[in-house]
């Protein structure tokens, strides 16, 4: 591409959305490359919908893993022509990928809690992992300015131990609790463990020139009305406004190029329409492909200087690859039988969730694992999908009058609650280039390694004893078989859907990818900004901290270049 | 030989070599599955970026005409028409079923297996029962006794996979509609200016919930 550019921005989710957002502010010219088509949730988001109107009812399919409505575009856990593969004796691994305009921003939960003073420092504390570079007072600021930018409800403050709370003016007030949240908060504290609001990019009040969420339409299908946070309603927008931003759709960036000072002079990417390669040159490289793409365009990114892949001479590239800790059960609650008639659609996501309760037993060496877990919750009177109505009829095979009057009555009775946890990083768990499949375009793909370590499954075992005891309070029972054994009970590795950690940061080359900033300690004019650059992957999700590290990350390439010291 | 007694032949002796391959098989569900997936293959599914404001099916249903009657009278079996609410067959059901079971999906081929099979087998109760070619051409009275057995997996053991699938997706197509909605007291899908907080009627409910059950608030609180 014969236009100068400053910055090339690989990908356009959370980190490449915030970065071209901040760099184009900053007078920056930017060339953003997005592997997947043009998307404008204004114009494409089914609001509104019912199953009825889809095929199948909107079931999942393999063409839409996630349902019908789902926004996810050509992808989901196989994206085609693009394979990857899963190494010979690993557990198994799933790695969930669109192709669209703001990536993974357009379908995810919007659950986003801050990482904590803790969560910097997990070796300091327990000996496990890795510190990061930066403290929580380093980072709370890029929340703040976050939050603020995107809107996030949640609060009021709670004063929890670890679970930050946002300064005044930072967060828009929480919605009311949905009616069945009020039973499962009052289970837990029965149990002596607090709920909180949760807090979410979706706005109860207007924000600029975005409305406030009116409750109806799963935030999972997008939202033509912007009241949640999608990098392709909220930062892209501002960002070509500036005029600096140009953007390229379906552009699959392979390889970072290098010039003979061994400075990044652009990139190498395949158009997927055409199949055609090009080259697109800049002063600078950010790369925000997520955490698998951006290793496997390090790992590709092979030369005379760096044989075995950009920044990875400490064969750090692709490894201490972490997911999300994940368990869920399904529970049929007799007391929330029979309960008024409400509309309970809210945000689509809970309004109260569970933090981690657990530091003072730890602290007293009660629980037999390091780190925690949050609690997730759904239920209530929501829109029904053919998995609830099977939750809601008990099998017992009832028809006519009898079923209907069945289904009025535990109708709203289904409660479900789900753990985030925090995963341990392993040398087991990485991602390398396979070496013998290649994508249709001939680039080598991710081969993927997992083994979950002992303490995530006992914390799998913790969570899953724990919703049998809250699900026995409210005098419920679970539906289906409950797996108690950890390694049965725990979700595939990446299908949590926050892979972090594959270029981390760290205090030197020797220990990391990329320093404090996610500028690579290998090439400096080289920067990682997305969830790659983690050092741990505490329980709370990892999206609003990759928005708060890819802005500060951006911001400090931009103060980098108006010193001219790019 | 009457066209009745060939048709009845062909369909006995397919059920035979059906019985004979799943045994083989060990499921009925990979005998049907293989049968139609080599068909199905070509059959496109809807694409990984279909048109979600306007969707459209693109695959053509499959059940045949006495086929879908059949579907048609089971669906209203599990929920037929109740005064002003309607039958499942009135909100389309059977129609949904039909889409359902035609679908280039491997779920949807499994049931398709499922379901072929069990209407053959309602078809041969019939034939037993009333003599007539297919389920959809008994006397409705025989018709109804057919159902009242296959619900009844003790005295039609073959059957009660299909029942138990054939009876979830009715529910679940039934319930996903608008009537269904209705029915079951969803009141969503509406535009709010905010959420409410719980009423007084929410609130009592919750409490008598949590006195029944015995919850008492065990948080320990900073002084």
């Amino acid at each position: 591409m014969a236009e100068a550019f400053d910055v090339i921005v690989v990908g356009s989710g959370a980190g490449g959305g915030m970065a071209a957002y901040e760099l184009t502010r900053r007078g920056l010219k930017v060339l953003m490359l997005e592997a997947g088509r043009h998307y404008d949730p204004l114009t494409e988001t089914p609001m509104f919908e019912t199953p009825d109107k889809a095929p199948l009812r909107g079931e999942p399919t393999p063409d839409k893993p996630f349902g019908y409505y789902d926004s996810t575009i050509d992808g989901g856990w196989d994206v085609p022509n693009e394979p990857y593969t899963v190494a010979k004796g690993s557990e198994p691994f799933k790695w969930w990928r669109p192709r669209m305009l703001g990536g993974r921003t357009n379908h995810w939960g919007r659950v986003s809690l801050r990482f904590g003073p803790y969560d910097f420092k997990p070796y300091s504390r327990d000996g496990l992992g890795f510190d990061w570079p930066v403290t929580y007072d380093e980072i709370a600021p890029w929340y703040d300015k976050v939050e603020r930018l995107i809107g996030v409800s949640g609060g009021p403050a709670m004063g929890l131990e670890n679970i930050p709370d946002s300064p005044e003016g930072c967060l828009q007030p929480a919605p009311p609790p949905k009616p069945y949240e009020l039973l499962v908060s009052r289970a837990y504290a029965s149990m002596g463990i607090p709920t909180a609001p949760i807090h979410a990019a979706i706005l109860t009040q207007p924000l600029g020139d975005r409305a406030a969420c009116f409750y109806a339409t799963s935030c999972l299908r997008g939202c033509s009305i912007r009241a949640n946070f999608q990098s392709p309603t909220v930062l892209l927008p501002p960002a070509l406004a500036t005029g600096n931003l140009t953007i390229r759709p379906n552009s699959l960036v392979y390889q970072v190029d290098l010039d003979a000072a061994g400075n990044a002079r652009g990139v190498s990417f395949v158009d997927r329409q055409t199949g055609a390669h090009h080259f697109a040159r800049a002063k600078s490289v950010v790369l925000s492909a997520g955490a698998g793409e951006t290793a496997r365009i390090l790992l590709n990114s092979k030369s005379s200087q760096f044989p075995d892949g950009l920044g990875n001479d400490h064969g750090l590239v692709g490894r201490y690859l972490m997911d999300t800790v994940g368990t869920k059960i399904t529970a049929q609650i007799p007391a929330l039988e029979n309960m008024p008639r409400t509309n309970d659609d809210g945000m689509s996501i809970m309004h109260t969730y569970v933090p981690w309760w657990g530091h003072s037993l730890q602290a007293a060496k009660k629980l037999n694992f390091p780190r925690g877990y949050h609690v997730e919750m759904q239920g209530g009177r929501i829109m029904p999908q053919m998995a609830l109505t099977g939750w809601v009829d008990d099998g017992q095979a009832l028809r006519g009058p009898e079923l209907r009057a069945k289904m009025r009555r535990r109708y709203g009775s289904i409660v479900r609650m789900s753990s985030r946890g925090e995963m341990i990083p392993n040398e087991n768990c990485f991602a390398d280039l396979d070496p013998d499949v290649k994508d249709k375009w001939g680039v080598p793909v991710l081969r993927f390694h997992w083994k979950w370590g002992d303490y995530e499954l006992r914390q799998a075992e913790h969570s899953i004893q724990t919703f049998m005891e809250v699900v026995d309070r409210m005098g419920g029972k679970p539906i289906g078989p409950v797996e108690t054994e950890g390694a049965k009970a725990i979700s595939k590795g990446g299908e949590i859907i926050h892979e972090v950690g594959t270029a981390r940061m760290g205090s030197s080359e020797r220990n990391s990818v990329v320093d404090s900033f996610g500028r690579s300690w290998a090439v400096r004019n080289l920067f990682v900004a997305d969830g790659a650059v983690m050092a741990s992957s505490p329980d709370k999700n990892p999206t609003l901290s990759i928005l708060a590290l890819s802005w500060r990350t951006s911001s400090h390439l931009a103060d980098l270049a108006e010193r001219g010291e790019l | 030989m009457s066209d009745d007694m060939k048709d009845g032949i062909d369909r006995r002796a397919a059920l035979v070599w059906a019985g004979a391959l799943a045994a083989a098989m060990g499921s009925a569900h990979h005998f049907g599955f293989s049968l139609s997936s080599p068909v199905k293959a070509i059959v496109p599914g809807y694409g990984t970026d279909p048109d979600m404001l306007s969707p459209v099916v693109p695959w053509e249903r499959t059940l045949s005409e006495a086929q879908l009657a059949a579907v048609r009278t089971f669906v209203d079996f599990i929920l037929p028409r109740e005064g002003d609410v309607p039958s499942a067959s009135d909100v389309g059901v059977h129609e949904l079923i039909d889409e359902w079971i035609s679908a280039p999906y491997p779920d949807q081929a499994k049931d398709n297996a499922l379901i072929l099979d069990g209407l053959a087998r309602m078809d041969l109760q019939a034939r037993r029962r009333s003599g007539a070619r297919v389920f959809s051409g008994a006397p409705s009275d025989v018709q109804m006794t057919i159902l009242e057995d296959i619900a009844d997996p003790a005295k039609m053991p073959a059957t009660k996979d299909f029942y138990g699938r054939l009876r979830y997706l009715v529910v679940g197509a039934y319930y996903t509609t608008e009537a269904g909605f209705a029915d079951i007291g969803y009141v969503g899908n509406v535009a709010l200016k905010a959420f409410p907080e719980p009423s007084p009627d929410v609130l009592a409910a919750i409490e008598h919930a949590c006195e029944r059950l015995g919850l008492v608030d065990a948080i320990v609180r900073q002084a």
